[in-house]
């Protein structure tokens, strides 16, 4: 049974208190972190891979591997940003491994999502706007859902960084260990890209 | 190019807040006052937002528990793979590994230059089946050294005499199969360097004379005639004697080493005119034997202090060059393959065969000239399967198409020897004033491969 998280209680310690006490061998303190931070992990390897059973996966995996070298960790760098770090780098390695078998991952925002003990249909962040206005911005989304598979893996990953994550060109440096310049030209190409996609469905 | 051009790739990081102030503020400026900038920038931002509103899935509820559940499996998570290790990150390991692969191809490159020689020698090497007999040319010998004398076919029409051969001693030869045979290179190094007459050139019988179903522990001479051939030609000998009785290992002054050697004793490098490789325990021993042989020619050994860590064993030899040969046959041979008996028929036995022209043999009426001869002890040629032993040389050093061979042959059919001293250089008394030539002798321990014989010291020519 898993525990009942206590929001105020996950408030009182940090990243790195959690970390701490993790290498202490603190199991609980793990476990916070993977509930604090799953949903971003599962997201980031979601936007990257377009495929949620690689995605869950990979952000499972991104957790084991913390869970292994917390005592590596010397915290030169957030802790997300090392989360982060390790879901972009099993992303692309499960990127390739698909690659090297043709696998095209493609997902359809209709298509209902299998959780195993029931169905959850894609969640679309809703605005608040009037009905008609919100179908056309969930066309537009699911347009550019589209457009964002058939962005090269690169580009697609410093735009979820950037814009999903929120993450600063620095930081996102730091993830993808390159430098500022590129993150911005990445950055400035992807949208470019987008950009001239959508026009051509227009 | 106009402003708008400047601007716009900078509009996706001002949009992001990620410029500097100044640049910000060209941009502000730009932006307040260009319709068509505007127009992308507000395109930008809806690309933004869409991203950022792009679907988002739940994970699943067991999402912890199957983490725990891996944790506990032991599972690897899907690590770097290879590539990441080796590439990445790229801009540093990239240059830093292809730096590393034009050391390594440099280094390997120049190895196998070093080698390259050695291989080629021992791919020239050739088993011979081939007897005295064989009139194919040199690039052929490998080819017919494969078969058996019995299965060859007798004697074909001599082919016409190469220009070159016009000049040069006629070598005979003859081997059995797994022993070395001169390659065409060091055959045309022979014919170059045996120059006139009369003289046989200390190469001539080096690998020229492979010892016929012996149990010689093996011995190479090279010719000579200038400190580079010889030089090269003793790395050749080390890639026969590798190949052939197993001796890689086997550590042996360098190059650099002998010439060192040899200026230390007052011998002058171009003077080395080849290298015998004696397999043996004793050193001392060999050299006891080579003072002998040398003195019956004429010739003196001259002794190396060995320098605190030289490797291998060696002293040179200065024989006159006709006597090289000879000189070679003995030292390397043991007295088992050496039994010659007394009075043993010659008849039959004799081969004389040139390579150059690779004419009849000697005995034929009609052989026009041979430069060297090899005696067998028994009346068959020479073959892969032969048990007939290489007993001496003959080394008359006739010129070809002298007056003196044309028409007969080198030897009378039924001559009968009376034992290895008369094998001999017997029909050119001019080659006795002949310059001398140092050889260079390296022992070496003998090979598991190799015969363990050590039988007397041979006969050796007389002189």
């Amino acid at each position: 049974m898993e525990r009942v998280i206590q929001p105020d209680a996950e408030k009182t310690a940090s990243d790195h208190e959690l970390l701490e006490r993790c290498r202490a061998g603190d199991e609980e303190a793990f476990d916070d972190l993977v509930r604090r931070h799953q949903q971003r992990a599962f997201n980031v390897a979601f936007q990257v891979l377009r495929d949620r059973e690689d995605a869950t996966e990979v952000a499972q995996d991104a957790f084991v591997r913390i869970y292994r070298s917390v005592n590596n960790f010397r915290g030169e760098c957030e802790f997300t940003t090392w989360l982060h770090q390790i879901v972009v780098n099993l992303a692309r390695n499960k990127h390739r491994w698909w690659k090297r078998r043709g696998r095209q991952s493609s997902v359809s925002l209709d298509s209902p999502v299998e959780l195993g003990d029931g169905e959850a249909p894609m969640q679309i962040a809703a605005s608040g706007d009037a009905p008609d206005v919100e179908t056309v911005k969930a066309e537009f989304v699911e347009l550019l859902s589209r457009r964002m598979e058939e962005l090269p893996r690169k580009l697609r990953e410093v735009l979820v960084l950037r814009n999903v994550e929120n993450l600063s060109y620095e930081q996102i440096a730091v993830v993808l260990d390159c430098s500022i310049g590129t993150v911005k030209s990445r950055i400035a190409r992807a949208r470019e890209a987008l950009r001239e996609s959508l026009q051509d469905e227009r | 190019m106009n402003d708008c051009d400047i601007i716009q790739p900078e509009l996706s990081a001002y949009m992001d807040g990620e410029l500097a102030p100044h640049r910000r503020e060209l941009v502000e400026a730009h932006v307040a006052t260009c319709r068509r900038c505007q127009e992308a920038l507000a395109e930008l931002k809806t690309l933004a937002s869409g991203v950022a509103a792009l679907p988002k899935l739940q994970t699943p509820p067991q999402f912890l528990a199957e983490v725990r559940r891996k944790i506990v499996r032991g599972d690897n998570p899907e690590a770097l793979t290879w590539r990441d290790h080796l590439f990445h990150p790229f801009w540093i390991k990239v240059p830093l590994e292809l730096a590393a692969l034009v050391a390594v191809t440099v280094f390997v490159t120049r190895l196998g230059e070093q080698e390259s020689i050695e291989t080629v020698a021992s791919d020239q090497v050739a088993p011979a089946g081939n007897s005295g007999n064989d009139q194919s040319p040199p690039a052929e010998m490998e080819a017919k050294a494969e078969q058996p004398a019995a299965a060859e076919p007798a004697p074909a029409p001599a082919p016409p005499p190469s220009p070159t051969a016009a000049t040069g001693n006629d070598i005979a030869t003859t081997a059995p199969a797994g022993e070395p045979m001169p390659s065409p290179e060091t055959q045309a190094t022979t014919e170059n360097e045996t120059g006139s007459a009369g003289n046989v050139a200390p190469g001539a019988a080096s690998g020229d004379f492979p010892i016929a179903g012996s149990q010689s522990k093996s011995a190479v001479v090279a010719s000579g005639g200038g400190i580079k051939p010889a030089l090269e030609q003793r790395r050749k000998v080390a890639a026969v004697n590798r190949g052939n009785v197993g001796l890689g290992s086997t550590p042996t002054p360098s190059a650099a080493e002998v010439v060192t050697m040899a200026r230390n004793v007052g011998i002058e490098p171009s003077r080395l005119g080849g290298v015998v490789v004696v397999h043996s325990e004793d050193a001392n021993d060999v050299q006891s034997r080579a003072e002998q042989l040398a003195a019956r020619c004429n010739g003196k050994v001259i002794s190396v202090s060995l320098s605190m860590g030289a490797t291998g064993q060696i002293f040179f030899v200065e024989v006159p060059r006709e006597y090289a040969a000879s000189f070679k046959l003995d030292l390397e041979q043991n007295a088992a393959t050496f039994a010659l008996s007394t009075n043993a028929l010659v008849a039959g036995q004799l081969h004389a065969v040139s390579y150059l022209d690779f004419h009849p043999p000697a005995l034929s009426t009609n052989a026009r000239g041979a430069g060297v001869a090899v005696v067998t002890t028994n009346g068959s040629f020479l073959s892969a399967t032969s048990t007939a032993r290489v007993v001496g040389v003959l080394t008359g050093g006739m010129e070809k198409n002298s007056a003196f061979f044309e028409g007969r042959p080198a030897v009378e059919p039924n001559a009968v020897f009376n034992g290895p001293a008369q094998l001999t250089l017997t029909n050119n008394p001019g080659a006795q004033a002949a310059a001398t030539t140092v050889l260079e002798i390296l022992v070496v321990a003998p090979s598991s491969l190799a015969p363990k014989n050590s039988a007397p010291v041979p006969s050796t020519p007389a002189n």
